[in-house]
């Protein structure tokens, strides 16, 4: 509408777009031009509508993938959970099983350690008693004038050094000390008991050693 | 083998840490000290499988019920023989107390030679058999086993699967008995 030459102005805006209706001296020239601009305005509009639904499909497809996002996200939270917690788990048995390995590995250096110690021991003992010789004295002919049973005390006294001897040399049949004589003791037999009781002392090595071959031990007295 | 006390001391020293398998002493002539040499033997010893006293005398009802006590928590002993050694003691007493079923279910063979065993018609011996514990040797020769005794125990023998050797011989056996 004009009022007395003055130019009225109408304003559309919308979406950032202005559009103004000029209505002064302008006739259907002017209506035609603000046809035009109308149909550039609705065309405008439709656009800005369009934009506004894709912009608002965009921001749904958004939320969407942000929402399965999220959800991938707690999965992986969980998983990651799950892979500490093996990680924890692994730690601690790796740990355990190298606590175990290396107690079993001291347990076998160990036994190893004792077995060459034995080794060591029972050499030794060979070695000492290659210079070891039985000192027990033989009895004087005048003690064997006087002996009510010279052969059988004789037999015995024989019997206990070849014994004894065997004991310290590693002879006979190792395992088995006997000493079988009928008769009744004799001081003088002391000291050959003294080398018996010696011998058997370290008499140990040689048994130690026969077990491990799967040997019999046997004492008789 | 007569033993006396200072030889049981040296012996007693060698033998500490020597450990022999089988063990057997016969005829010592060794009192007390002697039989508390071989028992320490036992207890100290233990790998022994097999243990034996011969013509020892154990004079003492304290020494047998040692004796039990060790075999009965011995790792390792299968084999006891018990020979000709209950002379002042009852020996069908020992050989109850001997043969009681925590021991003979540890046991491979018993042997309780001579020792003056008279059940006196008890059949401790029979229900032992009945039993049927693992033993799979017993000796019981030169004892005073009769013919009733020989009758009850062969009777009781149907029922024992272990036993493989039974001997007892030279025991009062008469021929109408049928002894053995």
């Amino acid at each position: 509408m004009s009022n007395n030459g003055n130019t009225k102005k109408r304003r559309v805006e919308g979406g950032g777009a202005r559009v103004s209706i000029d209505g002064a001296g302008s006739g259907g020239e002017s209506i035609s031009s603000g046809s035009a601009e109308l149909i550039a305005m609705k065309s405008t509009i439709d656009e800005l509508v369009q934009q506004n639904r894709t912009q608002n499909e965009n921001m749904a497809s958004m939320l969407q993938l942000m929402k399965r996002m999220q959800g991938e996200m707690k999965g992986m939270r969980g998983e990651i959970t799950q892979l500490e917690e093996k990680c924890d788990n692994m730690e601690s048995s790796l740990l355990f099983s190298s606590a175990n390995h290396r107690i079993s590995i001291e347990n076998k250096l160990g036994k190893m350690e004792a077995n060459i110690m034995e080794k060591i021991d029972y050499h030794e003992i060979l070695l000492q008693n290659q210079q070891w010789k039985y000192s027990a004295e033989e009895l004087s002919d005048e003690y064997w004038d006087n002996n009510a049973n010279p052969y059988t005390a004789k037999g015995f006294l024989t019997e206990i050094k070849k014994c004894t001897e065997e004991m310290r040399y590693g002879t006979g049949d190792t395992g088995i000390v006997s000493l079988n004589a009928h008769l009744p003791y004799d001081e003088e037999f002391l000291p050959h008991w003294k080398e018996f009781a010696n011998a058997l002392q370290q008499y140990r090595y040689y048994l130690e050693r026969a077990e491990g071959n799967g040997s019999q031990s046997v004492l008789l007295l | 083998m007569e033993l006396p006390d200072e030889v049981i001391d040296l012996l007693a020293k060698a033998l500490k840490s020597t450990f022999f398998k089988r063990m057997a002493l016969a005829g010592n002539s060794f009192g007390e000290k002697g039989i508390n040499f071989a028992l320490d033997y036992l207890e100290n010893n233990h790998k022994l499988i097999e243990f034996g006293l011969v013509n020892n005398p154990i004079r003492k009802t304290t020494d047998i019920e040692r004796l039990i006590q060790l075999v009965k928590t011995h790792p390792s002993i299968e084999d006891l023989a018990i020979n000709q050694c209950f002379g002042s003691v009852n020996g069908y007493e020992m050989l109850k107390l001997i043969m009681t079923d925590c021991i003979m279910n540890k046991l491979r063979s018993l042997s309780l030679r001579h020792n003056d065993i008279n059940t006196g018609g008890d059949t401790f011996i029979s229900d032992f058999i009945t039993s049927n514990s693992r033993l799979s040797s017993l000796k019981l020769q030169g004892n005073k086993l009769n013919d009733n005794d020989a009758t009850i125990i062969a009777e009781a023998l149907k029922d024992n699967t272990h036993l493989e050797i039974l001997n007892i011989g030279e025991n009062n056996f008469t021929n109408e008995g049928g002894g053995p």
